[in-house]
């Protein structure tokens, strides 16, 4: 094998690739690929009715791909997340770890590499939106502990009251290009949005989907009024209105930067 | 300001929000202007407006009209309403526009509108009650503020079918004032939380007492973690202080924690042989880790939450006619009056005597709450018993929230259902047989050392001491509160 440089370097040995995460992994995430890929392509609106608010800090929107590869995950595997990918490489690549969801995608060439771009809008709140603060508290339970004096005020044992931006509303609603049956399935096990979901922010009370089988024009990406509806590399979407320039990821998990890129990322709004 | 010539009445006014904040200040005002200094001491006297900022919140709290909030107002400030301690006769409140009894005031006031705005901002009634003298302008100012709520701005179609996410689901009824504890304090009050909720049958907001399920975790973990302790045979104060605070209080993340490597083995034990670990999980040994259990807020039951609630509670009956038959949320809390005694003839005796006021939900109220099992089909068989041991556990104990020892937090509820699609839970008998069956590998495991302790500073770099005494980890004696139980 030669470099593009020209100079020769060594593939990896089949010993080696059998060691990696990714080839350990490699049954269930095949069987997810089955399980899960989107047979008919509906166009869905998924509406989350909230039971609880949201915790969001207003900079990168909520997402639904991110709670369904949970779910995947949790289904093919049956553990969490976190336990499965223990052991996979930061770097690893999209085809190594990427998880399979209803919810089709499209493959956009950026800075030379194929990602696939979900057709997934960000989560929209709806209009009685309204954000809020819920602290949450944790504290030590100092008498348990043996130690003469448990210092509760820093270091290991601090007691915290941690102030969390949350959105208080009645439903989040996503537009989908995707497998409905499919997504109604998985849903069942996305109870949560958002982070700090074990105490019970962002807590779904229900999930409504409906197919849209009469719109000629899906905004999973942008709306008909070109109000950008997802994060897109930048040389998407060019007459699109309502986002902001900034680097972000392109594909779930959101928080990992494998994908990131320069994009357009929607400005979500929450009235006052 | 001499008196208005023109006489107001309560049919001069649109009831809203705006008109509550406005009445309600000037009517404050006149009141302040009608206490008699020599009613108390001066230096009361002289910080008044913090009395008064201090004590509107619970009073609006406690009192559940208008005519009943002013009463205890006044009672409060030594006022009397009806001017019996004065020539002027009824206290009267003098607008720009005109002037008005004090009673037809509090009629053109909707008792909501009165909450929502002293819970506001309770420091600007003060502030303009005792304001000196009136500034000129100052009422042009009450249309410069925003609503505080929005009537009828967004009202969306409820749908008729929701996929539920897989949960177990029960409701709570109070069987004694529920308090939560550890809110804000006004004055000697403890407030109960509250969060701004969304009522979509009205488009309105509201202020809803919050239980949260974040403090179901907690209580939770304690008890869940003190049957397993229980079950062992072993004391907290037995444990290594790190590990009782991993399962105590969820841990602490070490410094290299986030980017530590992951350690399989540290994970899959401390979740193999310790089932509530599975269920309620956090940091432990540097592996930072997701617990099973997902604890929803409990949703009280009134009119603002009766779309999310009826479903649960009251199935049969329509939407709207079943929130037309609740309470507001305003209207579901009340003030517990408890003392503390000095005991001053007890020598040495250095207690303060003082009265304390608790805010609560009373006997009688509901609460629907839900837990979920996330991904409940791959969660173990011992995990899911272990919960199931708990849930028995909780109903038996039948207390949530704070000063329990006062009689407060008791509830009742029927087992914890599971919604559609979700399985039934195990026997706990499979949880109690496993745990008997691997009791010494648990023990084991309790007083071992950390696993691996490759990144912390304090193992691998031990700071230089600079004088000051070092706490050594060492047993001490357990005291008579640990003879009986764990926690």
């Amino acid at each position: 094998m030669t470099h593009p440089s020209g100079s020769e370097f060594m593939s990896p040995s089949p010993e080696y690739i059998r060691n990696t995460w990714a080839f350990a992994n490699s049954s269930w995430r095949e069987a997810a690929r089955r399980h899960w890929s989107p047979r008919p392509t509906d166009s869905v609106k998924v509406t989350a009715w909230m039971a609880a608010p949201v915790a969001w800090d207003g900079y990168d929107p909520i997402t639904l791909e991110g709670a369904l590869q949970s779910a995947v995950v949790l289904r093919e595997t049956g553990r969490t997340p976190d336990d499965v990918f223990v052991g996979c490489p930061s770097d690893a690549s999209l085809e190594d770890a990427d998880i399979q969801i209803p919810i089709s995608d499209v493959p956009i060439h950026v800075e030379g590499r194929a990602i696939p771009i979900a057709c997934c809008s960000v989560g929209r709140f709806s209009e009685d939106a309204v954000p809020t603060l819920r602290y949450i508290r944790k504290r030590p339970r100092a008498e348990n502990y043996r130690t003469k004096i448990v210092n509760i005020a820093m270091a290991e044992y601090k007691a915290s009251n941690i102030p969390v931006a949350t959105v208080t509303c009645t439903s989040i609603t996503f537009w989908v290009l995707g497998d409905a049956e499919r997504l109604r399935d998985l849903l069942r096990d996305c109870g949560h949005l958002g982070a700090h979901r074990s105490g019970g922010l962002g807590s779904v009370l229900g999930w409504e989907v409906t197919v849209d089988a009469t719109s000629a024009h899906w905004p999973a990406w942008q709306d008909e009024r070109g109000r950008l509806m997802r994060s897109v590399p930048d040389s998407l979407c060019e007459y699109a209105i309502g986002f902001e320039r900034r680097a972000a990821n392109l594909r779930a998990p959101y928080w990992h930067k494998r994908t990131q890129a320069l994009c357009k990322v929607p400005i979500v709004e929450v009235a006052a | 300001m001499k008196r208005p010539e023109n006489e107001l009445t309560a049919k001069d006014f649109q009831k809203n929000t705006k008109t509550a904040r406005r009445l309600l200040a000037y009517l404050l005002r006149a009141t302040d202007r009608a206490i008699n200094i020599k009613s108390m001491s001066r230096d009361r006297f002289n910080s008044r407006s913090g009395e008064i900022e201090t004590s509107l919140v619970p009073l609006a709290v406690s009192e559940h009209t208008g005519l009943g909030f002013y009463r205890a107002f006044c009672a409060r400030f030594g006022v009397s309403v009806s001017g019996a301690d004065s020539e002027w006769g009824p206290i009267e409140v003098w607008l720009p526009e005109g002037r008005m009894r004090w009673d037809a005031l509090l009629a053109a006031i909707d008792y909501s509108d009165l909450r929502l705005v002293i819970q506001e901002n309770p420091g600007f009634f003060a502030s303009f009650a005792t304001n000196r003298d009136e500034i000129i302008g100052e009422d042009e100012e009450f249309d410069m503020f925003p609503e505080p709520k929005t009537v009828g701005c967004y009202i969306p179609k409820l749908p008729e079918v929701l996929i539920q996410p897989r949960a177990l689901r029960t409701v709570w009824t109070t069987i004694g004032p529920l308090s939560r504890g550890a809110d804000s304090k006004t004055g000697n009050v403890t407030m109960f939380g509250r969060e701004l909720a969304i009522n979509p049958l009205t488009g309105k907001r509201a202020y809803v007492p919050l239980f949260s399920g974040n403090s179901v975790r907690g209580m939770m973990r304690d008890q869940i973690m003190g049957r397993w302790l229980g079950l062992l045979g072993v004391k907290t104060t037995d444990l290594p202080p790190f590990r009782a605070h991993a399962l105590l209080s969820g841990g602490h993340v070490d410094k290299g924690a986030d980017g530590a490597k992951v350690n399989n083995e540290v994970r899959s034990r401390v979740r193999g042989v310790c089932p509530p670990w599975d269920l309620v999980a956090g940091c432990i040994e540097q592996q930072i880790m997701s617990g099973r259990a997902r604890v929803n807020d409990a949703i009280i039951v009134c009119q603002e939450t009766a779309w999310q609630t009826y479903g649960a509670v009251n199935p049969g009956v329509p939407l709207l006619e079943w929130a037309e038959s609740l309470p507001e949320a305003c209207m579901m809390t009340t003030m517990r009056l408890e003392t503390h005694h000095k005991h001053a003839e007890i020598p040495e005796s250095d207690g303060d005597q003082m009265l304390v006021n608790i805010e609560v939900i009373p006997k009688g109220c509901q609460l629907m709450h839900s837990f979920q099992l996330w991904g409940i089909d791959g969660v173990e068989p011992v995990t899911q018993a272990c919960f199931a041991d708990w849930l028995e556990d909780f109903r038996a104990i039948g207390y949530v929230g704070a000063k329990n020892a006062h009689g407060m937090g008791g509830i009742a509820f029927d087992p914890y259902l599971p919604g559609p699609g979700t399985p039934e839970l195990p026997d706990p008998a499979i949880y109690l047989d496993f745990v008997e069956k691997h009791k010494q590998e648990a023990i084991d495991w309790l007083m071992s050392p950390k696993a691996s302790t490759d990144a912390v500073p304090s193992a691998a770099k031990p700071k230089v001491k600079r004088g000051k005494k070092e706490l050594v980890e060492e047993p001490i004696q357990p005291d008579a509160a640990f003879e009986d139980g764990l926690l």
